[in-house]
């Protein structure tokens, strides 16, 4: 008895908007229906970003700024012995165009402080003396 | 209340074929999208063997990851296939630090290396009739030119050495040019040992000045 009271009162209100629901639910339903399925298919066609491919990119330098450096003069090997003379100059060299570095052993570091919010790669080695790591980064 | 069943039931059918329509042109865009993807890293590999296989065929001896520019002259598409396996066959496009060393159409895989671009620069030449000639720090190689006779009565060459380490020996003679990586820490001397007499002998140091370039192979998909 109550809750045929309360359907009353409900369909009471409903006569009142009555003349504004015009909207069909399925419509309405087959709408939402269309968007979600359109922003599967959007997903689909734009594809995702990858956002590790520069990063994986950077690494790639980094790795390979470390291998050249093992030869040549100063090397990597002296750096991380304690030597920095020349270090930084030969890494201005190497690192391409843009691009800044920073060099790292146990004890030393030269270059630019490695930024937090831009891609960067990294990549370390061991050398007879500790292990080296060098970041690279466009900025 | 018949009236408005009915009227739903309509646009129910229209709905349902708008989301049927729309289900089935998500699954075309789905169906080209996975059939696009590349699920064969095989390209990407061909590219990353010819940047590899490059690097050792025509870097620079003693150096890793470093080629000399005097010799990137000398790389086009015919010198790579017949000096890199892993090129033979296939349409490659080679860069350095942006300038096109190998030009092609070729648009699929792409593998990229940091390496160094070396300049070689010689010291003077120096000449040596048996004895040490002392080569500045920072050199990394020596260009040794030896000119003695052979057999036995000849005034000839009998033993090269690097830093007190043998090069070269051959008792009854060395001739020609020869190349010797030296590490490039420290000077260095190189001496040459002769018999039967003088023994012209010509030695120039080799430094290089480095530049960082990205290299580029691009190999088809």
């Amino acid at each position: 008895m109550r809750s045929r009271e309360s359907e009353d009162g409900a369909r009471g209100t409903r006569e009142t908007g009555r003349a504004r629901a015009q909207l069909s639910v399925p419509l309405l339903e087959a709408a939402l229906g269309i968007l979600l399925l359109l922003s599967v298919a959007g997903a689909f066609a734009v594809g995702v970003p990858d956002p590790g491919a520069r990063e994986a990119r950077l690494d790639g330098y980094a790795a390979d700024g470390l291998e050249t450096l093992r030869d040549g003069d100063p090397s990597l090997d002296a750096f991380v012995r304690g030597e920095t003379t020349g270090i930084e100059t030969r890494l201005e060299r190497l690192t391409p165009p843009g691009a800044r570095y920073r060099l790292e052993s146990d004890t030393q570091s030269v270059g630019a402080p490695v930024p937090a919010g831009v891609p960067r790669g990294r990549a370390s080695t061991a050398t007879a003396n500790g292990t080296a790591t060098l970041w690279v980064w466009y900025g | 209340m018949t009236g408005r069943a009915q009227s739903n039931l309509a646009a129910l059918a229209a709905a349902l074929l708008l989301v049927c329509g729309a289900l089935v042109a998500t699954l075309a865009v789905a169906g080209g999208a996975f059939a696009a993807a590349d699920r064969s890293p095989a390209a990407t590999q061909t590219a990353d063997a010819v940047a590899d296989g490059f690097l050792a065929a025509f870097g620079v001896p003693g150096r890793a990851n470093a080629v000399s520019a005097p010799e990137l002259a000398n790389v086009s598409a015919a010198t790579l296939s017949a000096r890199v396996p892993a090129a033979r066959g296939e349409s490659v496009g080679l860069t350095v630090g942006g300038s096109a060393i190998i030009r092609s159409d070729a648009d699929g895989a792409r593998a990229e290396r940091l390496v160094a671009v070396l300049t070689p620069e010689t010291t003077a030449n120096r000449t040596t009739n048996g004895g040490g000639v002392f080569l500045p720090p920072g050199t990394e190689a020596a260009a040794v030119r030896l000119r003695g006779g052979t057999g036995e009565n000849a005034s000839r060459v009998t033993e090269l050495r690097a830093d007190g380490r043998t090069v070269l020996a051959n008792e009854s003679g060395l001739r020609g040019a020869y190349r010797v990586p030296l590490p490039a820490e420290g000077g260095h001397e190189i001496d040459v040992e002769t018999e039967g007499g003088d023994a012209n002998t010509t030695v120039r140091g080799i430094s290089y000045e480095e530049r960082g370039a990205v290299l580029t192979v691009i190999t088809d998909a």
